[in-house]
């Protein structure tokens, strides 16, 4: 194994929790899910021998994982549905009940917004300044503000009725 | 629940180790052993780009020398020549379009749009290509002989078989399209 390989697997063992948490939010289902984490680990490796460390390894990968998550062509397969239930995933992916639940709690709100809004909250979630924001995802500052507003609007509705 | 009740929550979140990746799938990325959906998709959009055209060439080559099956009698190799060019104009834009896709520095909101162009571009050239075949098709069974036409029936019904299961599998990609 070169080094490449080795800082790679490096990569993805410190930031694996990010590349399935994004995932899981873009996922129909568990097969789902599996299928789009794996996309989004062989872009991440696509990518990586051209990454140089311009930006923070959590906002390259933030981007790669977005990007796999918005562009990709989902594969019809026949599913069993008890096993590929999205509800499988929390515990998963999870290192803990509470934090499969919370994911549950969070998933049930976040996946009714479209895939671009879903990457500007999500974004917002972990903290990312507004100029962040408008860097990854191409947006104007002003209407990654307005946009962002009327998603949290959005969010406390569902909250609401749910 | 507010917008900062969710970020609350979120915090919990942050920094969490997930269950480790299958070792085996981590082998098979690291010593590419598996391509992208992107990847697969601008391959099969090449090849029938390619085919198209060949197909058209040979079609027009048919024409001129007259020579072929007598069912390719008339314009219909001149009308297969220019579906198989459609086919292959529409699949070389929708291959440069997906080749021009680079995740790892293009921004989100530009590949969204550019995906969903390419879904819609993709849905589109079925709606205008199937029923050009099936008009072709349908000129070619008038001109066939009894046993050409049996053959073409038992075709027929394969190929309507697997017609319908892209038609719905289409369908269901515009559900997946219109949901996110």
């Amino acid at each position: 194994m070169n080094d490449l390989q080795t800082d790679f697997l490096k990569l993805v063992d410190r930031y694996g929790g990010l590349i399935a948490k994004v995932c899981y939010f873009y996922s129909v289902d568990a097969d789902d899910f599996n299928d789009l984490r794996q996309e989004a680990l062989l872009n991440l490796w696509k990518g990586f021998p051209s990454y140089r460390g311009e930006a923070a390894p959590q906002t390259w990968i933030y981007r790669v994982t977005l990007n796999s998550c918005v562009s990709y062509f989902r594969r019809h397969k026949r599913r069993s549905s008890a096993a590929s239930s999205i509800d499988t995933v929390p515990e998963l992916i999870a290192d803990g009940a509470d934090r499969a639940t919370l994911l549950r709690e969070l998933y049930s709100l976040i996946c009714r917004l479209d895939k671009t809004d879903m990457a500007l909250i999500l974004l917002w979630l972990d903290e990312y300044s507004y100029e962040a924001i408008a860097d990854i995802t191409g947006m104007p500052r002003n209407t990654v503000a307005s946009r962002l507003r009327r998603i949290k609007e959005k969010l406390v509705e569902y909250s609401q009725n749910s | 629940m507010t917008p900062e009740d969710l970020k609350k929550k979120w915090a919990h979140l942050r920094n969490f180790q997930s269950a480790p990746v299958n070792a085996d799938l981590l082998n098979d990325i690291i010593y590419n052993r598996l391509t992208t959906t992107i990847d697969r998709l601008t391959a099969r959009y090449r090849r029938i780009t390619i085919l198209g055209f060949v197909m058209a060439l040979m079609m027009v080559l048919m024409y001129f020398s007259g020579s072929g099956h007598s069912v390719f009698s008339g314009y219909i190799p001149l009308e297969f020549a220019g579906y198989f060019l459609l086919c292959s104009l529409i699949d070389g834009y929708l291959w440069c379009n997906a080749n021009r896709l680079d995740l790892n520095t293009m921004p989100i909101e530009e590949i969204a749009t550019c995906t969903r162009r390419l879904r819609l571009v993709h849905l589109l050239s079925m709606v205008i290509i199937i029923p050009f075949a099936v008009v072709i098709l349908i000129q070619l069974f008038g001109t066939a002989n009894f046993y050409t036409r049996l053959g073409m029936i038992a075709g027929g019904t394969v190929g309507l078989a697997v017609g319908l299961n892209l038609l719905f599998q289409t369908l269901r990609d515009y559900r997946t399209l219109t949901h996110h």
